[in-house]
């Protein structure tokens, strides 16, 4: 199993940003992460980037807990955040060599030229982080993401940004990626491209767990019950009346 | 001016006082608040009570303060780049171009805030200036009014900048250099007259006999005798309505240029923009500059625990701001040592200046640990980033630490060897304190780090929060506390060599080792405060 998420919790003084969060996504599964605002998701992916410490709860990477073997968990995900943080002074080229350094890697070069071929950034390989645009800078920190060649990968918003080629890129590399084993999370509020690239969906509403369901499962409830609804008309119809689906059934509320 | 702008006037000025009263809601916010209260009431009773600066008084204020003002105003015309003085914020742009606002009508809204924010300025600057002023209304009147017209100046020049194409403005910049150069030598000639002035305030008397230069200056001193007025009636009201007569004629002009200032406003504006928000994220003016491209790269470091990887980065990122850093350290540097170049002549102190040259070094590094910041404090806002790499943070703490502790020790190195050519050799206690630099400074670093990341800050302050500087003053205490705490623990293996009675040698040897594993242990504390970073909550806004 490659993420394994169990009885999550994560707190800020009084206010409740998770509560008892408990999933799991395999290899090869990309997991669909939709919410309103404020219903935990990037709190959720920080959390599993190792960013945050979690209130109480285990967070497995790869079968690393990452309380206790953070650094070996660490080396096996990517986090690529909602707003791309690059290093001003760097070229795009030396991030790539500081993300190489600081995984380890060796014989990166080509893997390097073939990502920035398909993000069509060759052209500013040495252009400095300062210098480039939202969208460069997104696509850069998905390279760079990608350079190490996760088994987790996790996405916060990832299409924000870019340009319709770009969108496409990201789209057939995530699929890439998933098909090659790796087990991903994207975070988003588009929920057409929930429909369109994940297999599962997990539904969130003020850090609680609405619905976890493979979207070929949800299809097929949702058809069975006469419904012929799209994952957008679904969440629309949950977010009317939430509180009744978290008091009657907690957690996996599928 | 458009309602609407009035509006957003007020708008902000609420929210401002909104995110004031905000901090002080919590009892962290209010001991912090009080601190930074305390501090400026002590700042504003050492001014007023320093006898020192009473001895000048209003009389010379009134004589040289036309001169100082020209001073200032000639630099605004030399630093004004087009559309600086007219730059707006990003949200400004974003609502007020494309607004139904009218550009003479954003001009008048960018004159109130100016002034606004000028006013607020002189109320500070009021307390620092006292000693010169008659009447502190008078004082407080004449700094708003010398602000406005350096402010509606600036935004003349820049209106004119935008005005003329790029090409023709420098013509005309070079014209007008000339025009100024030629007047100020006219100037010089007519004061030396036959004989060379004897002294600076020979040079003034002269100058200020000079017709060209009492021309130019005469409408200045209104602002000056304004400022320095005994009495509110006549004096004050009568020397205010003349500058604000001047004032007003630049302000007409200001929003007499019907010219189309958008585009290159919101380029400035812009750029402006982009350089506070490097400051802000990087925490140093190094970051004023942007970074340099095209200089040459680094060798990627070995793994090393993970301090390869993020030492690499941190050097490099020192080097890219290289131009930045040169000047800045250069500044120091001159600032430093001028007082002891001068001292030079008196030969009784070479010795005593000689023996002084480690707490010299200490002195300018705490100086310029800030400017030097390629560690934590530079990565406020990638915090995230650094948290997810998987680098043990020990390996991480001490990767951050190794730029700064390198550009300190150059620095350092650079000025015992400047202080030891000055004086043709230094004591000593300077020569075996160079073994001790490296500890040290990873020491002095490592101090600075944990407090920010226990008490992290952005660099720029905003106007009048009390809060901020409360918790600089305290961490500033806490600095001075920590690093001494440090260096007597650091220095007990020395001690106890020393009671014993041991060898020179290895009391050096034990002093030494004593410091650098308090070095080593402060680097552990280091990391643990980086692990237990909370992005979400400390992260400041």
């Amino acid at each position: 199993m490659s993420v394994i998420v169990e009885d999550f919790h994560k707190t800020y003084g009084g206010t409740v940003a998770v509560a008892g969060l408990t999933f799991e996504v395999q290899g090869g599964e990309i997991l669909g992460l939709v919410g309103p605002n404020g219903a935990g998701k990037t709190t959720t992916l920080r959390a599993l980037a190792g960013i945050l410490t979690p209130t109480r709860g285990r967070l497995i990477i790869c079968g690393h807990d990452l309380a206790e073997e953070a650094v070996a968990a660490k080396a096996a995900l990517a986090y690529m955040p909602d707003e791309p943080k690059l290093f001003d002074q760097l070229t795009v080229w030396e991030h790539f060599r500081f993300i190489a350094s600081a995984y380890r890697l060796k014989e990166w070069s080509a893997r390097a030229e073939a990502l920035l071929a398909q993000f069509e950034l060759a052209e500013k390989r040495d252009t400095l982080g300062a210098d480039l645009s939202r969208g460069m800078r997104q696509k850069v920190a998905i390279c760079c993401g990608y350079l190490h060649q996760p088994q987790v990968i996790m996405f916060d918003e990832p299409l924000t940004g870019l340009d319709p080629y770009g969108i496409r890129a990201m789209n057939d590399s995530i699929r890439m990626r998933a098909q090659a084993g790796a087990a991903i999370l994207i975070s988003s509020h588009l929920l057409s491209l929930v429909e369109d690239l994940c297999t599962s969906v997990l539904i969130l509403h003020r850090g609680q767990q609405l619905v976890h369901s493979s979207l070929a499962d949800l299809r097929s409830h949702l058809t069975e019950s006469g419904r012929k609804e799209t994952l957008e008309d679904f969440f629309f119809r949950l977010m009317e009346a939430p509180d009744k689906i978290i008091n009657s059934r907690p957690g996996d509320a599928r | 001016m458009n309602r609407a702008l009035w509006v957003l006037l007020q708008l902000r000025y609420r929210a401002w006082l909104r995110r004031q009263s905000q901090k002080m809601h919590t009892l962290r916010g209010i001991s912090l608040a009080g601190f930074g209260a305390i501090l400026l009431c002590l700042w504003i009773l050492s001014l007023v009570a320093d006898p020192s600066v009473r001895r000048l008084g209003p009389d010379s204020l009134e004589r040289y303060g036309a001169l100082v003002l020209l001073a200032y105003s000639l630099v605004v015309i030399l630093v004004s780049s087009s559309g600086k003085a007219v730059s707006f914020t990003p949200a400004e742009v974003n609502f007020l171009f494309s607004g139904p606002f009218s550009r003479r009508g954003l001009l008048v809204y960018k004159i109130i805030t100016s002034l606004a924010l000028s006013s607020l300025s002189a109320g500070f600057m009021m307390f620092l200036l006292h000693a010169y002023t008659r009447l502190i209304v008078a004082g407080f009147l004449g700094l708003v009014l010398a602000a406005a017209f350096l402010h509606l100046l600036s935004m003349a020049v820049s209106l004119a900048v935008i005005t003329l194409e790029a090409h023709a403005y420098n013509r005309h910049r070079k014209f007008a250099l000339g025009a100024l150069f030629g007047a100020a030598l006219l100037i010089v000639l007519q004061a030396t007259g036959e004989a060379f002035p004897q002294s600076a305030g020979e040079f003034l008397t002269r100058a200020e006999e000079s017709p060209v230069l009492h021309l130019i200056l005469e409408p200045l001193s209104w602002y000056a005798r304004a400022f320095a007025a005994p009495r509110v009636w006549p004096d004050l009201v009568h020397w205010s309505l003349m500058a604000l007569a001047v004032n007003g004629v630049l302000a007409v002009a200001v929003i007499g240029f019907d010219t189309h200032y958008l585009e290159a406003a919101s380029i400035a504006g812009e750029r402006v923009y982009a350089r506070l928000q490097r400051i802000r994220s990087a925490g140093s003016t190094v970051q004023l500059f942007a970074p340099v491209k095209g200089v040459f790269s680094l060798p990627s470091l070995p793994w090393w625990g993970g301090l390869g990887p993020i030492a690499w980065r941190q050097l490099l990122a020192a080097i890219r701001s290289v131009k930045g850093l040169l000047l800045y350290l250069c500044f120091c540097g001159a600032v430093l040592l001028w007082p002891f170049l001068f001292e030079k002549a008196s030969r009784g102190i070479t010795n005593l200046l000689g023996e002084m040259t480690p707490a010299i070094v200490i002195m300018a590094t705490l100086f310029i640990s800030s400017i030097i910041a390629f560690d934590f404090r530079a990565d406020i806002d990638r915090i995230d980033v650094l948290k997810s790499m998987p680098i043990p943070p020990y390996g991480l703490a001490f990767g951050q630490l190794v730029t700064p502790v390198i550009l300190a020790t150059i620095f350092q190195l650079f000025l015992v060897a400047f202080l030891a050519a000055v004086w043709r050799g230094i004591g000593l206690l300077a020569l075996f304190g160079v073994i001790f630099i490296v500890p040290f400074n990873v020491l002095l670093f490592g101090v600075d780090n944990l407090l920010f990341l226990l008490f992290p800050s952005r660099f720029i302050p905003t106007p009048g929060d009390f809060l901020l500087m409360g918790q600089q003053l305290l961490v500033s205490v806490a600095r001075c506390a920590t690093l001494t705490l440090m260096l007597i623990v650091a220095g007990l293996p020395a001690g106890i060599v020393y009671f014993v009675g041991g060898d020179p040698f290895v009391l050096l040897f034990a002093a030494w080792l004593g410091l650098a594993s308090a070095a080593a242990g402060l680097v552990w504390f280091v990391a643990q405060a980086f692990s237990s970073f909370d992005v979400a909550r400390s992260t400041p806004p």
